[in-house]
């Protein structure tokens, strides 16, 4: 059985250096393996699949639901992109939602020639830029007012991007995650940390703290488990309410 | 159908991409259906934003995002990318 091995997407830039090949592969149902359209990199010999290729790969077959699996892993990464161009918290919501809706509209041109999250960041950019464009095109010329005072020009603030709701949401969540990553026991900080930040992949950070995969794999699920364990009744969630 | 904490334990790797691929059409079959395995895939994908520093979404937000996407259509000619046709 052919195989193959994600976690491409977090590879730090090092290893990801080292990828030394590309052909196409994927798989349809758990066994009917077949020549598709995936990206195959180095660090072979494994087990598991890319998640974003995967996903993309089931919508491509018409399961809409994976395409919401993709929205809310990567919602926050693409607005903070955008972010980088487009000021105010409602526009910056509007393009973001324009950009997935783009991107699902034309998954079927996503070949898998880049990572997924890069195709969608670029999608992500091109709004922002038409979305500049087109408000450019409907906002008369800056005139600066003049101070009476000092007959100098008054400097408009810069707009700040964060609402004051998404900046107490963002600080809270912050906070929180933080408060509990310190009371974890070490070993469980040190592998979500490795993780999330370091995106070091199971293996790595097997190598890393001189363990099996396995228990990788469980303290990365523990760290999560608690810290989701507070944040669950901050966020205030309910069945049915997200998708 | 897995539960508990083994559910969630291979929800945790396959958001990391480290999920045996035999095991992933069940797992995604679970997300499809349970949505208490959706909040897992939601709190834990936020965790890790989090220790990035990546700001919050309104809780909403995914939500809007998808109640929109239900009316769009997957259109083969169509490339995001492609300025002509933007």
């Amino acid at each position: 059985m052919t195989r193959l091995k994600s976690g491409v997407h977090s590879l730090p830039k090092q290893a990801n250096m080292m990828c030394l090949s590309r052909i196409d592969l994927s798989y349809i149902g758990t066994f009917n393996f077949f020549i598709h359209s995936n990206v195959f990199r180095g660090r072979m010999d494994s087990s598991e699949t890319d998640t974003d290729l995967d996903l993309v790969r089931r919508t491509k077959l018409g399961d809409r639901h994976t395409f919401d699996m993709l929205v809310v892993r990567h919602q926050r990464m693409l607005a903070q992109v955008i972010s980088r161009y487009v000021k105010s918290p409602q526009q910056i919501e509007d393009v973001t939602q324009e950009a997935f809706i783009k991107a699902y509209r034309g998954i079927m041109s996503f070949r898998g020639d880049s990572k997924f999250s890069t195709w969608l960041y670029r999608i992500g950019v091109n709004a922002a830029l038409s979305f500049l464009a087109a408000e450019r095109s409907r906002i008369p010329l800056y005139e600066p007012s003049i101070n009476p005072n000092t007959n100098e020009p008054i400097i408009p603030q810069i707009v700040d991007n964060e609402s004051p709701e998404r900046l107490l949401a963002t600080q809270q969540i912050g906070e929180t995650v933080s408060s509990v990553l310190e009371k974890l026991p070490e070993e469980l900080r040190t592998a979500i940390t490795l993780r999330e930040i370091d995106g070091l992949s199971y293996e790595e950070i097997a190598n890393v703290m001189d363990c099996p995969i396995g228990t990788v794999r469980s303290r990365i699920f523990r760290a999560r488990e608690s810290i989701s364990k507070v944040l669950r009744p901050k966020l205030e969630l309910f069945r049915d309410k997200r998708w | 159908m897995i539960r508990g904490g083994k559910l969630k334990e291979k929800i945790s790797s396959y958001i990391d991409s480290e999920l045996a691929i035999e095991e992933v059409d069940s797992i995604v079959d679970t997300l499809r259906q349970e949505p208490t395995a959706r909040d897992d895939w939601f709190l834990y994908h936020l965790t890790g934003d989090a220790m990035r520093g990546q700001p919050a979404m309104d809780d909403g937000f995914s939500k809007s995002i998808i109640t929109k996407l239900k009316t769009v259509k997957i259109d083969p000619s169509y490339d995001p990318l492609d300025e002509s046709k933007i």
